[in-house]
C-alpha cells in the first residue's frame, strides 16, 4: 500500500539553530497519529514544511506517493489543516469565512455555504453561524477552524492541539469525529500536549525531542511496561524528572506576601 | 469554482482574466481574496473591551477611495499652482515629476509599506492551494489601486493646467506618464524591500528593514526641501530653462525620463524626448517583467518577518528617567511601560510614524539654517530655540496610530485585570510616545541654540517643552478614543493617515510658527516664563481631567 505521508531526513534550521536534525517516518493511510514533543522540539516546524509553509533545507516529502514540488500546489486539495493558533479572519462571518475556505478548493459558494451550516448545526454553531467569528468563544473558533479543515474532504489531515479550548462535550464530539474519519481510511496527523487523548485516540505515536524522533510505534510497542501511561513515557524519554520541585518552588513564589499598594 | 463578483471599483479586472491566468495566476483565488480583503478593510473597527466590534455603519470601498483621492487632491492643488511658473514646458515637467516620485513615493512608504509586508495572509491562504503568486497579486492589486488613485489626485491638478496651456494632449500624456511613474516607484520599493528579505535574517532583517524605509523617508524629505538650502543667491545663478540638448545628469535625475512622454505630446520630437520616453517605458515594463517572473519568492520571503526573535528587553536610563517624571503612582507607570514597550516593539509604527516626525525635524533645521544663513548676527537667529515647537506637526499621526497594533486582541487583557479608567492608560501612553519621540528632540534643539541665545536657550526649551506636551496631550484627549492599540491596521485607514499627514503638516504649521515668531520678536524671559506657566497649568488641568474621569 503507497503510505498517506513520507518525510525522508527531513532537516532545518533558522538563524544558524538546527530544529528538525534528521526527520525521517512514513505513515500509511487510514492511521491516527499523535505527533507529540516538547515546547520548541520541531512539530509545528514539521507540519509547516509539508503545508509548503517553509522550505526544508534537505530532505524530501512525499504524500500519497508523490514527491512534492515547492512549484505545484496542487496536493493540497487533499489536506486539511487546523493551525494551533487561531488564523481566521474574525471581521467575517462563519458563513462568509467557511463559504471562502471552501471556495479556496474549489467549491461553488452555494455548496461551501451549505456544507458548513450543516455541519456547525451538529457541532452546535448553528444560532451564531451568521455572526462575526470576533464574538465568538475560543471553543467556537477552534470549531470553526475545525469545520474549515473537513469541508473539502481531505484525505489526510493534519490537526495541530485541535482541542484547544473545547468543552468536554465538545472533545467527546470531535475525539468520536477523528475516529470515524480513521474508519473511514482518512489519514489524521495530530499533535498534542494533552497526553491521555493522544494515548486513548493514536494508533501509532511519534515523539520528537530537540529536532529528532526518538520512539516511534504504537503505545504498547514504545512503553516499558504495560502500567506505565503516556505522560510518564513523555517524561521519561524527554529525560524531565524535576516537576514535583518546580511546582513547588513556583506556588511557593505565588504565595508569598506581595507588595501591594 | 464558480467566479466571485469583483467590487465595482475592480470591475475593469475581468478584461485582464486571460492574461492574469497566463501569468500563473489562478483568477477565481484572485478574485476571492481581493474581495475578501475590501471586505476586511471595511470592517475593521474599533475593538470594545468585551471583544465585540462596535457596530458601525460600513463604509463602500468606493467611498473610501473617493477619500484617498479627496485628500491627495489638495497636495496635487499645491503642485499644480508651481505649473504657473514662467518656465519652458521641460523644466515644468522636469518639477512636476521630481515632485511626483518624492510626494508618491513618501506615500507609500509612510501608508502602504506595512500591507505590502505583511506576512500573515500567507499561513490562511498558502496551506488551501493558493500560491504565492495568486496572493501576491492579490495583495498588490488591492494596495495598487489606493497607490493609483493617489497618484491620478496628485497629477490630476498639473494635467488640467499644462492641459490647458499647452494642449490636451498634454495633459492626457502627464496622466500616463505619472502612472507610469507610479508602477515604477512601486516595482522600485518592491524590489528594495525583496533586496533587503533576501539577505537579512531574524532581528536584523526586521532592523534593517527599518533602517532603509527610514532613511529613504528622511532622505526624500531633506532632498525637497533642497531648494531652501541653497538658498536665493545659488538658485538665481542656475538656469531652470531646460534645453532640449543631451546632458548627462538628466538622464541619473530618473524621474526626469518621464517628461519624454508629454513633450513628444507637445510636439518636441528630438532624441532627448524620444530617449526619455524610451527609458521610461522600457525600464517600467523591465522592471515590471522582473518582478513578476519573481512575484512568489516575495511573499515566501515574508515568511522571515514572522520568525521570533530571542531579543532580551533592557529598559535604559532615558526610560527609567522619563518614567519618574511622567508617571505619579504605580499603575501609571504600568501603563507608561507597556506604551513604551509596545512603540519600541511595533515595527508597523516606527513605519508609518517616524517619517513624519523625520520632517518635523527637518523642517526646523532647514529653515533655522536658511534663516542663519542669510541673516547672519541678526536677530532673527533667536528663532533657533524655538523651532522645537515644530515637532507638533508629527503629534496627530503619532497620536492617531496609537489606536492601531498587529496583536490588537492583546489588550483584552483588561477585560479581566482592575483598572482605573481607560482615560489613564491612554494618557500613560500618550506621555510615553511624547517622552521617546519628542522630548528628545527638544533638549537636543535647546543644546544647539545655546552657542546662540545662552540661558535663554534653557527657558525657550522649558517653554516649548510645555507647549508641545499641553499641545500632545490635547490632540490625544480630542482623538484617542477607547484603549490604544487595541485595533488592527488596513487600507482604507492607510488613506486617512496620508490625508491627516497633509492636513497636520498644512494646518498644524500656523500655531508653532505664530508661537515661534512671537519669541523671536520678543526675546524676552518674561515671553517665556509667562508661556511656561499657561502651558504647564493647561497640561497639569489635562493631566488631572484623566486622572479623575
Amino acid at each position: 500500500m503507497t503510505a498517506a505521508i513520507t518525510l525522508d531526513h527531513i532537516q532545518k534550521s533558522f538563524n544558524g539553530h538546527q530544529v528538525l536534525k534528521d526527520v525521517s517516518f512514513s505513515i500509511e493511510p487510514g492511521t491516527i497519529v499523535g505527533y507529540i514533543g516538547q515546547n520548541g522540539a520541531g512539530k509545528s516546524t514539521t507540519v509547516k514544511i509539508i503545508l509548503g509553509l517553509l522550505t526544508q533545507d534537505a530532505g524530501q516529502i512525499s504524500l500519497q506517493g508523490r514527491i512534492l514540488d515547492p512549484d505545484d500546489d496542487s496536493y493540497k486539495q487533499h489536506i486539511g489543516y487546523v493551525p494551533e493558533a487561531a488564523d481566521v479572519f474574525d471581521a467575517l462571518t462563519a458563513r462568509e469565512y467557511l463559504t471562502l475556505i471552501g471556495q479556496l478548493y474549489g467549491m461553488t459558494d452555494t455548496a461551501a455555504g451549505q456544507k458548513a451550516e450543516a455541519l456547525a448545526e451538529i457541532v452546535g454553531l448553528g444560532q451564531a453561524f451568521d455572526r462575526r467569528i470576533t464574538s465568538y468563544s475560543k471553543g467556537m473558533r477552534q470549531m470553526v477552524l475545525i469545520i474549515a479543515s473537513l469541508l473539502h474532504d481531505p484525505d489526510i489531515l493534519f490537526w495541530d492541539e485541535p482541542l484547544n479550548g473545547l468543552d468536554a462535550n465538545s472533545v467527546l464530539v470531535v475525539e468520536e469525529i477523528l475516529q470515524e474519519l480513521r474508519n473511514r481510511g482518512k489519514t489524521i496527523f495530530y499533535s498534542s500536549h494533552i497526553m491521555d487523548v493522544v494515548q486513548k485516540l493514536s494508533d501509532r505515536i511519534i515523539l520528537l525531542n530537540n529536532g529528532t524522533v526518538i520512539a516511534d510505534g504504537s503505545f504498547s510497542s514504545i512503553a516499558a511496561n504495560a502500567d506505565t501511561n503516556l505522560q510518564q513515557l513523555f517524561n521519561d524519554l524527554t529525560g524531565f524528572a524535576e516537576h514535583g520541585e518546580k511546582a513547588k518552588a513556583f506556588v511557593d513564589i505565588v504565595t508569598e506576601a506581595a507588595d501591594h499598594e | 469554482m464558480n467566479e466571485p463578483a469583483l467590487p465595482k471599483s475592480l470591475r475593469w479586472l475581468r478584461h485582464w482574466r486571460k492574461t492574469l491566468t497566463r501569468m500563473g495566476i489562478n483568477y477565481a483565488q484572485f478574485c476571492l481574496i481581493i474581495s475578501t480583503k475590501l471586505t476586511l478593510a471595511n470592517r475593521s473597527g474599533r475593538t470594545s473591551l468585551t471583544g465585540q466590534k462596535r457596530p458601525r455603519k460600513s463604509k463602500r470601498p468606493a467611498r473610501t477611495l473617493l477619500w484617498t483621492f479627496l485628500g491627495n487632491l489638495l497636495i496635487g492643488a499645491l503642485i499644480g499652482l508651481m505649473m504657473f511658473i514662467p518656465m519652458v514646458l521641460f523644466s515644468r515637467l522636469a518639477v512636476l515629476f521630481g515632485f511626483l516620485f518624492l510626494m508618491f513615493f513618501l506615500t507609500m512608504l509612510t501608508s502602504y509599506a506595512s500591507l505590502l509586508l505583511d506576512p500573515r495572509d500567507r499561513p490562511i491562504f498558502t496551506v488551501r492551494g493558493v500560491s504565492d503568486r495568486t496572493l501576491n497579486a492579490a495583495k498588490l492589486t488591492i494596495v495598487g489601486l489606493f497607490l493609483l488613485v493617489t497618484m491620478a489626485a496628485l497629477a490630476l491638478p498639473a494635467a488640467i493646467i499644462l492641459g490647458l496651456q499647452f494642449g490636451v494632449l498634454v495633459g492626457i500624456a502627464v496622466l500616463i506618464a505619472a502612472f507610469i511613474l507610479a508602477i515604477f516607484s512601486l516595482v522600485i520599493a518592491l524590489f528594495m524591500y525583496m533586496l533587503v528579505l533576501h539577505f537579512f535574517d531574524g532581528e536584523k532583517l526586521k532592523n534593517i528593514l527599518n533602517v532603509v524605509q527610514i532613511g529613504m523617508a528622511i532622505a526624500l524629505y531633506a532632498a525637497g526641501q533642497l531648494p531652501n538650502l541653497l538658498g536665493p543667491d545659488v538658485i538665481s545663478h542656475m538656469n531652470f530653462n531646460l534645453s532640449l540638448h543631451f546632458v548627462w545628469w538628466e538622464f541619473i535625475a530618473v524621474p526626469m525620463w518621464f517628461s519624454g512622454l508629454p513633450l513628444l505630446a507637445h510636439g518636441d520630437i528630438g532624441s532627448l524626448s524620444l530617449l526619455f520616453t524610451f527609458l521610461s517605458l522600457a525600464v517600467t515594463a523591465g522592471l515590471f517583467a522582473l518582478y513578476l517572473h519573481n512575484a512568489g519568492r516575495f511573499e515566501q520571503l515574508l515568511e522571515k518577518l514572522d520568525q521570533s526573535s530571542d531579543r532580551v528587553a533592557k529598559a535604559g536610563w532615558w526610560f527609567k528617567l522619563t518614567r519618574r517624571l511622567a508617571t505619579r503612582s504605580r499603575e501609571t507607570a504600568a501603563y507608561y511601560t507597556l506604551g513604551w514597550r509596545q512603540l519600541q516593539s511595533q515595527r508597523d509604527y516606527k513605519l508609518r510614524v517616524y517619517p513624519q516626525l523625520a520632517y518635523a525635524f527637518i523642517l526646523p533645521l532647514v529653515l533655522v539654517a536658511s534663516i542663519m544663513r542669510d541673516s547672519a548676527g541678526s536677530y532673527l537667529n533667536h528663532m533657533v530655540g524655538y523651532m522645537a515647537v515644530c515637532l507638533i506637526i508629527a503629534a496627530p499621526l503619532a497620536i492617531l496610530n496609537l489606536k492601531f497594533s498587529t496583536q490588537p486582541t492583546a489588550m483584552a487583557v483588561f477585560n479581566y485585570v482592575p483598572f482605573g479608567h481607560q482615560s489613564r492608560i491612554r494618557q500613560s501612553v500618550i506621555l510615553a510616545m511624547y517622552m521617546r519621540l519628542f522630548f528628545p528632540f527638544i533638549v537636543i534643539m535647546a543644546l544647539l541654540s545655546l552657542p546662540f541665545m545662552g540661558l535663554h536657550a534653557v527657558t525657550a526649551g522649558l517653554a516649548s517643552t510645555a507647549l508641545t506636551l499641553a499641545l500632545t496631550l490635547a490632540i490625544g484627549k480630542i482623538s484617542l478614543r477607547g484603549l490604544p492599540f487595541d485595533q488592527e491596521f488596513a487600507a482604507n485607514q492607510a488613506a486617512t493617515n496620508g490625508v491627516l499627514n497633509t492636513v497636520a503638516v498644512l494646518v498644524g504649521m500656523l500655531l508653532p510658527f505664530a508661537y515661534a515668531f512671537a519669541g523671536t520678536i520678543l526675546f524676552s524671559y518674561w515671553f517665556d516664563l509667562v508661556s511656561l506657566v499657561i502651558f504647564s497649568v493647561a497640561t497639569g488641568l489635562l493631566i488631572r481631567s484623566n486622572r479623575f474621569a
